[in-house]
């Protein structure tokens, strides 16, 4: 069961998120009349300080959030297995070379780092999926690199080469069944952590800019009328980010228990 | 033809300051299999290593060693290594289940194995067969390794201890499956520290101690002549005819690698030994059809 909870869930925030668009929410228009209402039949997760519907909101901001943390994802794992593999089959210096480069962008605060993208880049959603992929390229890189090295030497190298397996081959039979569930298992951690990262871009001005609903813009309006007793405004994009966090990281954990083999 | 033809081989290692092989002779022909007996450490594996390329860094190979007529340098074949591997040579290495993919099962491994060969595989039993190597015994990976190694087109097959995890039932199915590759042509070394298993399995012995090949003889009627051969004979439960008629071989095996051995590197363990036997290496005689001794004073024949 909780193996199959984490993708589901995954899986119904995603047909939410493609599928929003359909159901004819309107999660700009404002109506100031009724700001900061209660959740209601009319409004199930009630209205923000325009008086934008918050559910329309969360489930339009699901399609922005997911897609840029998919693109960044996908883009970090491409590259960064890419390098790495290449890296772990040059061995010596070369490889030496990327695997401290990699470091070299590890041993930045990862928000912080991916701050100084977007600001060099200017606001904007292209700027937060790159900044997003490179601060979580060098997991990949490191991966790949690590499996890939395996794939130079070492008993199942000496049998595959005894088989009379080249090198090509090597890297086709002997390191890719390693290597793509670890690349598939981070790259579900990955969703995870590029979707909260850009989140958090947000929440702090910077990235996607307003009106456009974002989950991490509609925390930061909602925590300003929190205290005042408008819960739901925040409650609402911070329930969206937990599950999809979660959903993420179940997901990696449910692909590695069933694909990584040790 | 002569599959595997070792000719006075000294193998070298680097840091150490001795031959880790000294003057091996050896021979396997076609469609027999020659069984390579001795201690841990006597260097029975390295010979299979140097016939399949699977040398540390650095070594170097003395004297004549030749796979399949194609001769082996210290760099390996002139025509690379891929022109034997697979093709000629197959070897099952100690140690099966880490030289098996861990992520796919045995049956898509020896189907890939299979189908770059253009070979029709056997595959093992279904149990093994459709397993990952994770969930398979030591015994069941050395029978998926058999498997892969026999998917090979091979035909010199260089088994190091193919039956050491298997029951004995096991064990006769993986030499019976070696038996029918030399009855289809195929030479067969098998490595084994078992007498008695390289005596029942194989035409002929080869007896190894410390990297000399002391003795080797047809298996059939075998009557040790070196003095090391006999004490193996008489410290093998299997062969005794009583527990109280088993004598350990006296004292330990040299290290083959080492400074400064004998030239007969067993003269310390000899009850035969004598001065000359410290200093002059030992020689090589035919004591019949198939057979030599290398000794200065092999026992007495019967």
């Amino acid at each position: 069961m909780a193996e199959r909870a984490g993708p589901v869930l995954l899986g119904l925030i995603a047909a939410l998120a493609l599928g929003g668009a359909f159901l004819g929410l309107d999660p700009l228009t404002t109506d100031v009349g009724h700001a900061l209402a209660a959740p209601s039949p009319a409004h199930p997760m009630g209205t923000d300080h325009l008086g934008r519907d918050v559910l329309a909101r969360v489930i339009a901001a699901a399609r922005l959030d997911l897609g840029i943390a998919a693109a960044a994802s996908v883009a970090a794992a491409l590259g960064g297995t890419l390098a790495g593999a290449l890296a772990g089959l040059a061995g010596g210096r070369a490889g030496r070379l990327a695997a401290r480069g990699a470091d070299l962008i590890l041993v930045f605060p990862v928000y912080l780092l991916a701050l100084v993208i977007v600001l060099a880049m200017g606001n904007g959603v292209g700027a937060v999926i790159v900044a997003t992929a490179v601060v979580n390229l060098p997991y990949f890189l490191r991966i790949a690199a690590a499996v890939a090295a395996a794939g130079r030497a070492g008993p199942r190298v000496d049998a595959a080469r005894m088989a009379g397996m080249g090198r090509a081959e090597i890297v086709r039979r002997v390191v890719w069944p390693d290597l793509w569930p670890l690349i598939l298992t981070q790259g579900a951690v990955t969703m995870g952590w590029a979707m909260l990262n850009a989140a958090g871009l947000s929440f702090i001005g910077i990235g996607v800019a307003p009106p456009a609903a974002e989950w991490g813009i509609m925390l930061a309006e909602g925590a300003r009328h929190a205290a005042a007793g408008a819960w739901w405004v925040a409650a609402a994009p911070l329930g969206a980010l937990v599950a999809t966090a979660w959903a993420c990281h179940a997901t990696a954990e449910a692909i590695r228990a069933r694909m990584v083999r040790a | 033809m002569t599959l595997l033809m070792a000719e006075a081989v000294d193998l070298r290692l680097p840091g150490r300051p001795g031959a880790v092989l000294d003057r091996a002779t050896l021979a396997v022909g076609a469609g027999e299999i020659v069984a390579l007996i001795g201690e841990s450490g006597s260097g029975k594996s390295l010979l299979a290593r140097a016939a399949s390329g699977f040398l540390p860094q650095g070594a170097r190979i003395g004297g004549a060693l030749r796979v399949c007529g194609v001769a082996i340098p210290d760099a390996g074949p002139a025509r690379g290594w891929s022109t034997l591997r697979g093709r000629m040579v197959a070897h099952l290495f100690q140690d099966a289940r880490r030289h098996l993919h861990p992520a796919l099962t045995i049956a898509r491994q020896i189907a890939q194995v299979a189908a770059r060969h253009g070979t029709r595989a056997d595959l093992p039993e279904a149990a093994i067969a459709a397993a990952l190597p994770g969930a398979l015994s030591a015994g069941q990976c050395q029978i998926a390794a058999l498997a892969l190694a026999l998917a090979t087109p091979a035909r010199l097959i260089l088994a190091d201890e193919p039956t050491a995890h298997l029951d004995p039932p096991a064990a006769a199915a993986v030499l019976a499956r070696l038996r029918a590759r030399a009855a289809q042509g195929a030479g067969v070394l098998l490595i084994t520290h078992d007498l008695a298993l390289g005596l029942g399995a194989a035409d002929r012995v080869a007896v190894i101690h410390a990297g000399q090949i002391v003795e080797t003889a047809p298996a059939a009627g075998w009557r040790p002549r070196h003095p090391y051969a006999a004490a193996l004979m008489r410290a093998m439960p299997a062969l005794a005819p009583d527990l109280g008629a088993l004598r350990p071989v006296p004292g330990r095996m040299p290290v083959p690698g080492d400074a400064g051995l004998h030239a007969c590197r067993f003269a310390p363990r000899c009850p035969r030994a004598g001065a000359v036997c410290g200093t002059t290496p030992p020689p090589v005689r035919a004591t019949g059809p198939g057979a030599t001794v290398a000794c200065h004073d092999p026992e007495a024949a019967g």
